[in-house]
């Protein structure tokens, strides 16, 4: 299954609408974590062309999504022609509301599905192995 | 949601059902969810109804299509309304997509031409072939127990 949210800017101001789950393409992490560990965010295309909007867009993904009190935090961004996907996995943190804090220990972390952030790149993608990686399309769009 | 079992699924359709502004967080009460969790379960087991399941989970496809009538307009149409394209195609059917499977007769002298090609279920197809194929490894195979229908004689 694929969880796809489009992001539309309405009057300077963010807004996330979720589309309806529909069968689709399966990849490894999908088929590692399941499919409810990924979560596909649909960006505007012209919002990069505008500095101020690129701006807001910034701070937007590098806090975490919060949605039925599980945490999604954005990791990947795949640019084409048409369309901008940023991509959020969802982690091992649990929001329990209220105070705003986040709790390390999810539900689902007890059934050791998920993982933090961190270790998710340390298991796939380990930076202290390989330091000299080219840059990925994150940093090519200063994105981040 | 957790706490009653409630799948990513649903709870995915219940968050994008206030993102349109189809309704709201006061729209969601305990007795809502409630009813979703009843309503999903899994049905028993088709092969074998007599026992029941242990852990019965709540499905995404029992009650993912139905979640809008409820929260919106207050609706029990849990199983009783027919499913658009659009809800089928969204939803993973618990029951086995039907396969085609081509049935070469080894009695007759060519398939080719003939109409041999049934679409049966994968079970019924192994069944097929579970009870041909001794009887041919056994040189005992005739006409007369031709498992195809194949119109051979």
């Amino acid at each position: 299954m694929s969880f796809c949210m489009r992001l539309q800017l309405r009057e300077g101001e963010f807004y996330v609408t979720l589309d309806r789950p529909v069968l689709g393409q399966s990849s490894r992490f999908t088929r590692c974590y399941g499919s409810s560990w990924l979560a596909k965010l649909k960006l505007p295309t012209d919002a990069l062309s505008k500095p101020d909007v690129l701006d807001k867009l910034k701070s937007l993904l590098t806090r975490p999504l919060v949605l039925n009190g599980r945490v999604f935090r954005f990791f990947y961004l795949n640019k084409n022609k048409n369309s901008i996907s940023a991509y959020l996995m969802a982690t091992n943190e649990w929001y329990m509301g209220g105070g705003g804090s986040l709790r390390q220990s999810s539900p689902l972390n007890d059934q050791g599905i998920y993982c933090s952030f961190l270790d998710f790149f340390r298991k796939h993608n380990n930076l202290e192995q390989n330091h000299k990686q080219v840059s990925c399309t994150l940093f090519k769009t200063n994105l981040v | 949601m957790d706490a009653r079992g409630l799948p990513w699924g649903v709870q995915w359709e219940i968050a994008r059902l206030i993102s349109l502004k189809h309704c709201e967080w006061d729209d969601i009460s305990m007795s809502a969810l409630d009813v979703l969790r009843t309503e999903g379960l899994s049905p028993p087991d088709p092969d074998d109804p007599d026992t029941p399941t242990s852990t019965p989970a709540v499905l995404n496809a029992q009650i993912g299509p139905y979640i809008e009538d409820l929260l919106r307009w207050n609706k029990h149409t849990f199983g009783s309304q027919r499913r658009t394209k659009e809800v089928l195609s969204t939803v993973r059917s618990r029951f086995p997509r039907p396969v085609i499977h081509t049935n070469i007769c080894p009695a007759c002298p060519s398939h080719l031409g003939k109409n041999s090609t049934r679409r049966i279920l994968p079970s019924s197809g192994m069944a097929l072939q579970a009870a041909w194929v001794p009887h041919l490894n056994s040189g005992t195979f005739t006409a007369a127990r031709c498992p195809f229908a194949c119109g051979c004689s």
